[in-house]
């Protein structure tokens, strides 16, 4: 009986209701997200994967004002055609440095979570200034402002301490070379060792063909170039990736 | 204790719990004697009061009666 | 905005804040319209990629957010509001807490909003979060009026009058508080500067992931579910004049709706680096919700039980019930498409666009015209709209636009996600992407052909209300009046 006296408390007090109802909804979210961060076995441990070199994070950045995850996804799935099609299947360790993640949820064009590699800067900066000239059966919009557009650098510095503040490995000597590991990245001719060093495997050209001004072109193919490039599959088995 | 071995604890009690809470529910729910409590409540919509402009205009409203028969 | 029609004298004399719930009706007819036209325009966009002009600021990328926001969080959340507002003060017989200031704070703040993100998402300032966008500014400002909501509406349930608090306002009231803490720990994030519009993610990857879509899902849940069914358990009865079908059946709705979605959001991250535990907990509870859906679905259906004959007569009922038929038809095509199987070949295809639509033009959208059409002429003091033949047209042209769009949506989905895994007797894979992207063309016609009538009946929604705010009654309404056929609801059993 007093049970039931109890529900008829519950029924009635609002207060109570608010309470019971943001238990029931937190007990998914723990149960279900809480272990993500604690069991080490949810990102494999693989290497090469490292923090995006400035160009690349600043092409990423464009990447995310563009809202190209409307439309492409960066998640290839374990199936056969996907493999053969985008190449091997994505691992959690490739997106660990990605402040947020775009995975994406529709692919109206293709996965690009491995798109890296596969077409010259020249095919993406022709792509990007009109897509049907290069697909013409491709329906995306036109990017040509961004070869127009200079990228704004100057504070790449504190994009690079705000993504070491939620837990990207940026260190001191990278964040003081930003600028100019930048600068490189998008004109080789400045000398790219040190680049090279803090960012093995980057890859640094002069993608626009302008190598007075950094583009926002530049930035954003920079960054396309390295999707899905910084495992070496080579050196793995399948085994040894099983969650 | 490790976090692993308390996710494994909740992972391995969650589904009788659920199945607990639920039917503890059901059984409030359905329990008879609510069923008169329950029923006076779905009509609390209807018994809200709503001056309308009726025919004939803005009469004085059934709602005020209603809600003195609903008080005793 | 109407003139002050002058404090209404009600019997409880209990002085309803009235006024905050007529701004937020023609808030939801405005960013409706704006929503159904935005979706037009992007879903011509794929159809003609030539509509994508050059400027950044029109391209696909940067207006698809706005549809979005504009379809949930303008359209939806001022109905939501709006409506959320008026059950509570009717179904506790209080007047709404913290007075007309406070309310009309809530107003304005939360329009405010609206325009910070989708300005924001013209210009490109974006989280590129699916249905999170707004940067961390907006975010900011979107809880400290969410929280006001809070406080108003919990003020309201506190101070009522009536001993028992009716069953609409637990799913509002659910909908607000789990909105509240999905849209924190979502939107958890470092700015660059203090002055500037980027920010960073807290969480990234994997965990970044599930939190968005465990955001994601639950909007769906709580937004768009949870606080639409509090409108469902007010305005069906209300329309139909008797009470819900089974009060204990809500109850039993309400607990496992709220307990079993919170855990749905990992069906997103099918076959993604994602643990596959956690993708299986997802997949189980989503398929375990088909259950409440549809107990509330029946439950809200049988209150019609015994008048079956009003959809007949009444267009603005027939609104309210076929929302709830699609309710219960994207219920359960959800927990089909949660299958990892199933989910396998629909993910990254237009099948989920075409399921989010029967979920977003007929069950929200549908229950939102109901409310507003029941709600304008008592706002508004008539005693029924201007036409509900227009109601009638309405309600008609909507439906054929959705059937349109769902149908070619299913068949572009599985026709690209069968193409993407098709072989060639050699073993090759048969078709580029970009063959795959060409044989979408015609769907993507007629599924703009199908939001070009969903936006054509929701103009004639934007005439028939301003002709009844104005206090105009077409011939064949006061023909119908007459006849009782559309009942203003009798005041007492």
């Amino acid at each position: 009986m007093s049970l039931w006296k109890h529900h008829e408390h519950v029924e009635k007090n609002s207060i109570l209701l608010l309470i019971l109802i943001l238990i029931t909804v937190s007990i998914g979210g723990i149960v279900e997200i809480v272990p993500l961060y604690t069991i080490e076995s949810t990102i494999e441990e693989v290497e090469g994967v490292r923090p995006y070199s400035p160009l690349e994070l600043a092409g990423r950045n464009i990447y995310i004002r563009e809202g190209c995850y409307s439309c492409h996804s960066q998640q290839v799935r374990p199936f056969r055609d996907e493999v053969e099609r985008y190449g091997h299947y994505s691992l959690a360790a490739e997106s660990m440095y990605d402040h947020p993640f775009q995975w994406g949820s529709k692919r109206t064009g293709p996965d690009l979570a491995r798109v890296g590699g596969k077409y010259s800067d020249e095919w993406h900066v022709a792509h990007m200034i009109e897509p049907q000239a290069v697909v013409p059966e491709s329906i995306m919009p036109p990017y040509r402002f961004l070869i127009e557009k200079e990228l704004r650098h100057d504070d790449i510095a504190d994009h690079l301490r705000a993504n070491r503040a939620v837990g990207v490995p940026y260190t001191d000597e990278m964040i003081e070379n930003a600028v100019a590991d930048l600068r490189a990245q998008a004109n080789p001719e400045l000398g790219i060792d040190g680049l090279l060093e803090r960012y093995p495997n980057a890859h640094a050209a002069n993608f626009d063909g302008n190598p007075r001004v950094v583009t926002e072109m530049d930035a954003l193919v920079a960054y396309l170039q390295i999707l899905g490039r910084m495992v070496d599959f080579s050196q793995y088995e399948v085994e040894d990736l099983i969650q | 204790m490790s976090l692993e071995a308390i996710r494994e604890f909740f992972a391995s009690v969650w589904g009788l719990w659920l199945m607990a809470v639920f039917i503890g529910i059901v059984v409030w729910a359905f329990w008879p004697r609510n069923r008169k409590r329950f029923e006076e409540a779905s009509r609390i919509p209807l018994r809200d009061d709503e001056p309308r402009p009726r025919d004939g205009g803005q009469g004085p409203d059934g709602g005020e009666l209603e809600r003195d028969a609903d008080k005793q | 905005m109407a003139e002050a029609i002058g404090r209404r004298e009600t019997a409880a004399a209990v002085a309803y804040n009235e006024e905050v719930v007529r701004w937020f009706m023609l808030a939801t007819v405005f960013w409706g319209v704006v929503a159904f036209l935005m979706g037009v325009v992007i879903a011509l966009q794929l159809a003609y990629p030539w509509l994508n002009p050059g400027p950044e600021y029109f391209n696909f990328g940067r207006l698809r957010p706005v549809h979005t926001s504009a379809a949930i969080f303008a359209f939806g959340g001022n109905a939501l509001l709006g409506t959320s507002l008026f059950v509570v003060q009717r179904t506790c017989r209080a007047s709404l807490f913290g007075g007309p200031g406070l309310a009309a704070f809530l107003f304005w703040g939360y329009q405010f909003f609206i325009l910070l993100a989708a300005s924001g998402y013209v210009l490109g300032i974006t989280q590129s979060r699916e249905y999170a966008e707004p940067e961390w500014y907006a975010d900011l400002w979107l809880t400290i009026i969410w929280v006001t909501y809070l406080v108003i509406y919990l003020g309201t349930i506190i101070r009522r009058r009536e001993p028992h608090i009716y069953v609409a306002n637990w799913f509002y009231l659910a909908f607000i508080v789990t909105i509240a803490m999905l849209h924190i720990v979502n939107n958890l994030a470092v700015p660059v500067s203090i002055f500037g519009t980027k920010s960073y993610s807290a969480f990234s990857g994997v965990q970044d992931a599930l939190t968005q879509w465990w955001y994601g899902h639950n909007a769906v849940g709580f937004f768009l579910t949870a606080g639409f069914l509090g409108i469902m358990y007010y305005f069906i009865p209300k329309r139909a004049d008797r009470p819900v079908y089974s009060y204990r059946l809500s109850i039993v709705h309400f607990w496992s709706l709220i307990f079993l979605y919170i855990w749905a959001g990992p069906h997103h991250l099918h076959y993604t680096a994602l643990p596959e535990w956690t993708q299986t907990l997802g997949m189980t509870f989503s398929v375990m919700l088909w259950m409440p859906s549809w107990g509330g679905m029946i439950n809200g259906l049988m209150t019609l039980s015994g008048a079956w004959d009003k959809l007949r007569t009444d267009p603005v009922l027939r609104f309210l019930v076929v929302s709830v038929g699609f309710y219960g038809m994207s219920t359960f095509e959800g927990p089909v498409m949660s299958i990892r199987a199933v989910n396998g070949l629909s993910h990254y295809t237009d099948w989920t666009i075409g399921h989010v639509h029967s979920g977003a033009l007929g069950w929200v959208a549908f229950i939102s015209f109901g409310a507003v059409y029941h709600l304008v002429p008592r706002l508004w003091n008539q005693r029924e709209l201007y036409s509900l033949k227009l109601v009638s047209y309405h309600f008609w042209i909507s439906t054929i636009g959705i059937v349109l769009y769902i149908t070619s949506m299913w068949i572009s989905g599985i026709m690209q996600g069968l193409m993407w895994r098709a072989y060639d007797h050699l073993g090759f894979l048969q078709y580029s992407f970009v063959e795959t992207v060409e044989a979408m063309h015609p769907f993507y016609v007629v599924r703009a052909l199908g939001g070009v009538l969903f936006l054509i009946g929701s103009l004639i929604m934007v005439y028939n209300v301003w002709r009844t705010i104005r206090g105009d009654v077409s011939v064949e309404t006061r023909e119908a009046l007459r006849q009782g056929a559309v009942a203003a609801p009798a005041p007492a059993e």
